[in-house]
């Protein structure tokens, strides 16, 4: 029962989510550049609203107390400097350089690759639904490419 | 430059249209508190999920993320195919359907605002190769540029850093490739 509850809810967020990309077009590596580029801050601003929003968000949990277990909000102050659990690298990644290492290394991709492509990936993902080719074609891409990162990865470090 | 027409094509489209538009602060604001409350389902339901005992807590700042979220329906897709793959522990029983919740919600949308075109911004096969490249280094940051900003709201360090990183790997971008003519697509 609380499987389909959790799918539910995570289904509706994205919908909610996906509307609200669509209507704004908001971009946050798109955001960086047009600051770049023009001086632009019309998507810039919805990147950082974003962290300000999530911040308030994160807060009222934090308040409420019915979420986090103790301690895990601010992160920082209690479990100091490690890589995002998420990371392809897992315990490779422990220790101050590796740490930094990913973050670095990893971003500086991300970053630089969604300029070529044109935009963060989640804008990628609403500019598929809303019918560019190319788009889809990224998307492909991005969904066929994390089996195969990880299958390289493993590779490389067995 | 390309992806600046494309921009202003965009605008006339955008105008023509009857369902409101939002700004895109306004939707950063709305989605980013939505992104952090919806933390509650990640950690209320794993508990009493079966089969994951040791699953206390759940991924923190999850609420969205492009990239941990395709992993975990791939995974969930594909399941035994890549072994090694590391989803978030709930995503092994029920994967997270952020990813088709955005789709399906953006595609009606656009549908309905009468914005929806088969179009192309830059090669195709070049854009899957982009976006295989954007998954590598996002499985190795272990977030998208969406969720490392989750992560700096949720006062993490790594999140910081690595949106200073996605932020100077956008700046290298733009300067050295596409002030010079390449790349391109628009947002």
């Amino acid at each position: 029962m609380q499987v389909y509850a959790f799918a539910l809810a995570t289904f509706v967020v994205g919908l909610i989510g996906g509307i609200l990309f669509q209507r704004s077009g908001l971009c946050t590596v798109g955001g960086y550049r047009d600051f770049w580029l023009f001086r632009d801050t019309h998507l810039l601003r919805g990147a950082i609203t974003f962290i300000i929003g999530a911040f308030i968000g994160y807060v009222i949990l934090w308040l409420t107390k019915t979420i986090f277990a103790t301690g895990t909000f601010p992160w920082v102050f209690y479990k100091g400097l490690s890589a995002i659990p998420g990371t392809i690298l897992g315990a490779n990644a422990e220790g101050l350089v590796p740490t930094l290492l990913v973050a670095i290394v990893g971003g500086f991709g991300v970053g630089f690759f969604s300029i070529l492509a044109g935009g963060c990936p989640m804008r990628q993902f609403v500019m598929a639904s809303e019918g560019n080719k190319s788009s889809i074609a990224y998307v492909l891409g991005f969904a066929l490419g994390i089996p195969i990162t990880y299958a390289i990865i493993h590779a490389l470090l067995a | 430059m390309e992806f600046f027409e494309f921009t202003l094509k965009r605008c006339e489209i955008v105008q023509s249209s009857k369902i409101p538009k939002l700004k895109p602060w306004q939707t950063g604001l709305i989605v980013g508190l939505l992104a952090a409350l919806i933390q509650i389902v990640y950690n209320l339901i794993p508990q009493t999920v079966e089969g994951n005992p040791s699953y206390k807590t759940g991924p923190v700042a999850y609420g969205y993320c492009m990239f941990c979220h395709v992993r975990d329906l791939v995974n969930w897709s594909i399941k035994g195919l890549v072994p090694w793959m590391t989803p978030a522990p709930i995503s092994a029983v029920v994967p997270a359907l952020t990813i088709i919740g955005i789709i399906v919600g953006a595609a009606l949308t656009a549908i309905a605002a009468k914005e929806f075109s088969w179009r192309r911004t830059i090669n195709p096969a070049l854009a899957f190769i982009y976006g295989s490249l954007v998954a590598f280094f996002a499985a190795i940051l272990g977030a998208c540029p969406i969720r490392i900003m989750l992560r700096l709201s949720y006062f993490d360090v790594i999140g910081l850093i690595g949106l200073f990183s996605v932020i100077l790997g956008a700046i290298t971008a733009t300067e050295f490739v596409l002030k010079r003519g390449g790349g391109g697509g628009g947002s």
